[in-house]
């Protein structure tokens, strides 16, 4: 048990990293889903290493959320449809594809069809020749073949299309939360001409919530204001986390590392899992002291605003 | 043999369909019903027992011309999926289904692969043809970002769809004196929490009364206590809303007065 704790935190535990987890006041326990504690017994120590290093990303920063569709494209004979998460999230929230354009969060289940964007649905609500490039003039800008899709989401250029941006040592190397935070970025979050009706959070998820692990020294932080400026509600309730209080109680680090509950974007878009500190506060990111630099409170200050 | 593949991986499609409507698996994204198939209900107790297709039943087809009450309160069908056990005898006695699908109002049971797909691919082909009618009706409806992406209550007051409540020899004439279009009030157990407005006008066009009165709802206002707990366990709201009515997802459709100071 003792030795999961030392994977988690990869070396000692290191003063104040997220300034959105930690620079706020301990949370009054007032509310049991405060004190939620998950029982499903720890891991073994080599299996959660193993599945660990599988879930953290090393690939290309420029290439961190790139989707490649194929399935139904290369049936119909059309080169696969390269799909850059970066280039969309930064005018967009994930709300408006993923509850507005019922675009699924599994990849492969939204079943979009030539007929569903020629009629405006899916990537046609946008890419219509008014608000985007049109689905009918340039298909060559989305149907790519593979190697296209690389070289076009090179390292030079994925360096100038974040350039100004907060940055990260982990995934696309953006900071996201910090760049909607800040000003940075601006994305939109409805395509209709009503702003969104959202609920407000109830007062007792206003402050990050912090639950206990299964390992003892462990806690998770989690913010739902981080979230919500990205997503609606209904993106992860009732479908990913149960509303019920207290009801999800089954998931644990092997689950997330399977690409369910967080994981199911914080391994391909969100943040991925290197970035250990973000929701374990106290621990220091994977890798972070094998040459990926120390992500240390300096440096996240220092990170580059235009507008500060 | 390749078709037989086929003919099992489409029953297969199916019955993951029917099983992602009826429950879905916790923690994992796609959980969600697509718009078109919020609300589908699949009729599968005779299609069990004569290994046929199931019905699929489509609330959305329904609603945008009659209220909930006149299948549900004056055609008796029940809200459980399976629970009414409609014969199709009871269908060519006049009951059920075949109170308006007698040729006059609407196409005959004696149709029978309107609703009866002869076999899988049917299936398919039918739930394309669904879809693409879903879509044409969403064009001329208001717009939710929920469930089926329709404002069904906004298409009700605009009167954009009428949805019918009488059929002559079946329903009983209502006294519009009983009807209650009283706007309540209810105050959430949770700090900072935007009250809830429940109004009775909303949901009187759709279900009368008989369909929240006495059960589960007792008649006098604010008797019934009730959690969020309970009503995505199906309770209550739950009754409806996540399974036809707008999801629960949709927070902010009842929790919409401004949080109490």
């Amino acid at each position: 048990m003792l030795v999961v704790v030392g994977v988690i935190s990869v070396g000692c535990v290191e003063e104040s990293i997220d300034r959105y987890v930690l620079d706020r006041p301990p949370v009054v326990q007032q509310n049991p889903i405060h004190q939620k504690k998950y029982d499903n017994p720890p891991m073994e120590w080599k299996k959660f290493n193993e599945l660990l290093d599988m879930a953290v990303y090393r690939g290309a920063p420029g290439q961190y959320g790139d989707l490649i569709m194929r399935g139904r494209s290369e049936k119909k004979g059309m080169a696969p449809v390269a799909f850059s998460h970066r280039t969309h999230r930064v005018n967009y929230t994930c709300r408006v594809c993923h509850l507005e354009l019922e675009f699924s969060m599994k990849k492969g289940e939204t079943g979009i069809t030539r007929e569903d964007y020629l009629n405006g649905r899916f990537c046609g609500a946008c890419h219509n020749g008014r608000i985007a490039f049109s689905v009918t003039q340039a298909c060559n800008l989305c149907h790519v073949n593979e190697d296209k899709a690389s070289s076009s989401s090179s390292s030079s250029l994925h360096e100038m299309a974040v350039a100004g941006l907060p940055k990260t040592d982990y995934g696309d190397k953006v900071n996201w939360v910090e760049a909607i935070a800040t000003g940075a970025i601006k994305p939109k979050n409805t395509l209709e001409t009503e702003p969104v009706k959202t609920m407000p959070l109830p007062a007792h998820l206003e402050r990050p919530l912090r639950w206990s692990a299964n390992v003892p020294g462990v806690v998770v932080s989690f913010p739902h204001k981080a979230h919500t400026v990205w997503l609606d509600c209904a993106n992860c309730h009732p479908g990913l986390f149960e509303i019920k209080n207290m009801g999800t109680v089954a998931f644990d680090k092997e689950k997330n590392l399977y690409g369910m509950y967080c994981g199911t974007c914080h391994m391909t878009v969100a943040f991925p899992m290197n970035g250990c500190s973000r929701c374990h506060p106290g621990h220091k990111d994977y890798g972070s002291d094998s040459g990926g630099g120390s992500r240390t409170k300096g440096s996240m200050k220092g990170s580059g605003n235009p507008e500060q | 043999m390749e078709k037989r593949k086929m003919t099992l991986g489409i029953i297969g499609m199916v019955a993951l369909l029917a099983t992602a409507i009826i429950a879905f698996l916790p923690g994992q994204a796609m959980a969600t019903p697509k718009s078109h198939e919020y609300g589908n209900v699949v009729i599968d107790r005779a299609a069990k027992k004569n290994q046929g297709q199931p019905v699929i039943f489509r609330h959305w087809s329904h609603r945008a011309k009659h209220s909930c009450r006149l299948c549900h309160v004056d055609l008796e069908f029940s809200m459980e999926p399976n629970a009414t056990g409609i014969k199709e005898e009871d269908n060519k006695n006049g009951r059920y289904c075949g109170t308006c699908h007698n040729g006059k109002d609407t196409f005959s049971i004696t149709e029978c692969t309107k609703c009866h797909a002869k076999d899988a691919n049917d299936a398919e082909k039918m739930e394309a043809e669904a879809k693409q009618a879903f879509l044409t009706l969403t064009k001329s409806l208001p717009r939710s970002p929920y469930g089926n992406k329709i404002d069904w209550n906004k298409a009700e007051e605009e009167n954009k769809i009428s949805a019918k409540d009488f059929i002559e020899g079946v329903s009983f004439p209502k006294k519009d004196l009983v009807k209650n279009t009283r706007n309540e009030p209810r105050n959430p157990t949770l700090p900072g929490l935007p009250g809830i407005i429940f109004s009775h006008n909303k949901h009187v066009a759709w279900t009368g009364c008989g369909m929240c009165h006495p059960e589960p709802y007792a008649l006098e206002s604010g008797k019934t206590k009730m959690s969020m707990k309970e009503i995505t366990g199906g309770k209550f709201c739950g009754v409806c809303h996540g399974k036809v009515a707008f999801p629960l997802s949709d927070c902010s459709n009842c929790h919409s007065k401004p949080v109490a100071q």
